[in-house]
């Protein structure tokens, strides 16, 4: 289940797309239009599960030498290396700030990913401000764009 | 300098006995500035995949510096001594349009981000580490959208490998909104290994 909002208006959610390869660089003032998404953790983890366990994966693969870990790369350690599903209801803090501060495009980029590609979407999310787990969803905020190039 | 690199010339009668580095030199400090547009004033061009024998990471430092635009000897050496670390030494590869701009394929925009990719399977901390270091040694930011090294699988699609991102072309996505939907070229790319050699492949080439 999700729900999209742009300019505070509930919209489609087939009609948004991302850019991942752009997302997260500034937008043009004369663009930018608030968005807000609530998806729920299960979609989230059909969606983002692959890919989020394959980061582990890396993260936590034995490069046979001692890493000396800081900050996220420490706490997912110190945590186990959990699933996303686990991450999303035993350490919402955490994997809160893993999406918003070290995998946005990722995230925003595999929760839109579309047989139609981004180019022929109206609504195009370009950056992420805000993104909080509470309640069984994920809440986003950010600035979106109203594609130049829809309808084709 | 091991070998001599074979050049198209404009305005240049011969390249022989003329070393990369002078010609090099002449090509990437010579930018024309035209608006919000950084135009290359290339006298010289690349045309085919060149390596360069260095002795080591002070000589790459020196020839990257004068091939991409807008990257000092302090960014570069800080990312080459944070890429070059002895636990796991990786290969450096740079493209975008600073590096095509170099090949003599199109502008650059003054506020464009440096393009870095790691031909080797990488942690997201590892490569963060890197880009922080690089950051934090000069003005010119790294792109820091999706990770470039080989095996990441972003939801555009796999990377091979940056030698392979680099090389793309295709049609742009909605972002920036003033280009959306236009076709784009591929860069090329600068390798920097951390045997010592540097490869220079145009846009394009294998």
């Amino acid at each position: 289940m999700r729900i999209c909002k742009i300019d505070n208006e509930v919209i489609d959610c087939s009609l948004v797309g991302v850019d991942a390869h752009g997302f997260g660089r500034p937008l043009a003032g004369e663009y930018a239009i608030p968005y807000s998404l609530r998806i729920s953790v299960e979609e989230v983890a059909t969606y983002f599960g692959g890919y989020y366990q394959e980061f582990v994966d890396r993260e936590s693969e034995d490069e046979g030498y001692l890493e000396e870990l800081e900050g996220w790369a420490l706490l997912i350690k110190e945590t186990g290396y959990l699933s996303l599903e686990k991450m999303l209801v035993e350490q919402t803090e955490l994997i809160s700030k893993l999406l918003l501060n070290e995998l946005p495009a990722e995230f925003m980029g595999y929760m839109f990913l579309d047989e139609i590609p981004a180019l022929s979407k109206k609504y195009i999310l370009q950056t992420l401000v805000a993104l909080e787990v509470t309640g069984g969803a994920v809440l986003c905020t950010g600035m979106a764009f109203i594609n130049p190039e829809f309808p084709r | 300098m091991a070998s001599l690199p074979k050049v198209a010339t404009a305005g240049v009668a011969s390249v022989f006995g003329i070393g990369l580095s002078v010609l090099r030199r002449q090509a990437a400090t010579g930018v024309l500035r035209i608006g919000q547009i950084n135009v290359p004033n290339s006298a010289t061009r690349i045309m085919e995949r060149t390596v360069i024998t260095t002795a080591g990471l002070d000589e790459q430092v020196g020839h990257i510096t004068q091939m991409v635009p807008g990257l000092d000897v302090a960014q570069a050496k800080a990312l080459l001594q944070s890429a070059f670390n002895p636990n796991k030494p990786v290969e450096v590869v740079i493209g975008g349009s600073r590096v095509r701009s170099f090949f003599g394929e199109g502008a650059f925009r003054p506020d464009s981000d440096l393009d870095i990719g790691f031909a080797a399977k990488m942690k997201n901390h590892q490569i963060d580490n890197i880009l922080d270091a690089f950051d934090s040694a000069g003005a010119l930011k790294s792109e820091r959208g999706i990770r470039i090294f080989s095996g990441n699988n972003p939801p555009s699609g796999p990377i091979v490998s940056p030698q392979e991102f680099f090389q793309r072309s295709g049609i742009r996505g909605p972002f920036p909104p003033e280009r959306a939907g236009q076709p784009f070229g591929p860069s090329g790319y600068i390798s920097v290994h951390p045997n010592g050699t540097i490869t220079i492949v145009p846009p394009g080439i294998n």
